[in-house]
């Protein structure tokens, strides 16, 4: 095996709740997967949601998924520039996304909050998202302050 | 829902238009009985003013687009009951000024909320650079 990990369990009784700390000079694929495997392991609670595309079932991760909507009375949950379409309500999938991750931007929509690319505010008034694979949509005024809230507490925190 | 948000403003806005032209008759020193039509007329005015409001909820319209329909509502209703009930005349300076005044009413609230989101969408962009910087 080329370049295996290392790994080192370092025994603090002050630590009840396991911190895992990656230690890397850059950000780069290997380490997103590495961060995307404990993730999978240890967010239980957090399911994989479930998408259909072309009647065939896929069983999506949360920290793929960029943004799930309604449109035409249908859920469709976005993965990239893939679309797939859930059974279940919008509601429902809120409550089965992770907190810390998705966040409501409209009636509408649910947006994972570590995908955005950049706001933007129209002359007329219309708060736009770009994320980060070129995809744009609006957010709702009313819920402007708890993305920034959101953000915020992710900047403070400077998760992931 | 927003036609119920609508109706429950409208009904509060039919009391407060009410009451307002009931204080004006009262401090006018006229009988109210003869002023009826007048604080009916007033209700309506607040219920139209009040229950349309809900139009800044309307989550996929444009602050411009809700104030623009807001403004629209409100000057039309101003404007035939104006001249249905013989207020003001066209001619009459005092209309001109009370549009004067109703559009720059609207264009404060619409730089107000504008300015103000605007602002908050430039913090939450610094916070997202800084955040993403610190991850890459």
């Amino acid at each position: 095996m080329k370049n295996p990990v290392e790994i080192k369990i370092q025994i603090d009784p002050q630590c009840h709740d396991p911190v895992i700390l990656i230690r890397t000079d850059q950000k780069t694929q290997r380490v997103e997967d590495i961060v995307h495997a404990i993730e999978t392991c240890t967010n239980s609670s957090y399911p994989l949601i479930v998408g259909y595309r072309d009647s065939e079932m896929e069983l999506l991760s949360q920290r793929d998924i960029t943004r799930a909507y309604v449109e035409a009375r249908k859920v469709r949950i976005c993965v990239g520039k893939e679309v797939y379409e859930s059974n279940k309500s919008l509601s429902f999938l809120e409550q089965q996304l992770n907190p810390d991750r998705f966040i409501r931007i409209s009636r509408f929509e649910i947006a994972n909050i570590r995908k955005i690319a950049s706001f933007d505010f129209s002359t007329t008034g219309t708060v736009y998202i770009r994320f980060d694979d070129g995809s744009i949509t609006w957010a709702a005024r009313r819920y402007v302050r708890a993305i920034h809230q959101a953000l915020s507490r992710i900047e403070a925190g400077k998760e992931e | 829902m927003l036609w119920k948000k609508a109706t429950l403003l409208g009904l509060a806005g039919f009391v407060i238009g009410a009451a307002i032209v009931i204080c004006l008759v009262l401090l006018d020193s006229q009988p109210l009985q003869g002023a009826f039509a007048h604080i009916v007329i007033g209700g309506i005015y607040g219920a139209v003013a009040m229950g349309s409001s809900v139009v800044y909820g309307i989550e996929k319209w444009s602050i411009a687009r809700a104030t623009a329909t807001h403004f629209l509502l409100v000057f039309a209703l101003y404007f035939l009951l104006v001249i249905s009930m013989g207020w003001f005349r066209l001619s009459d300076p005092v209309f001109w000024i009370v549009v004067g005044a109703m559009v720059a009413v609207y264009i404060l609230i619409w730089l107000i909320q504008y300015l103000s989101y605007r602002r908050q969408i430039r913090e939450m962009n610094d916070e997202l650079i800084k955040w993403k910087s610190g991850n890459s």
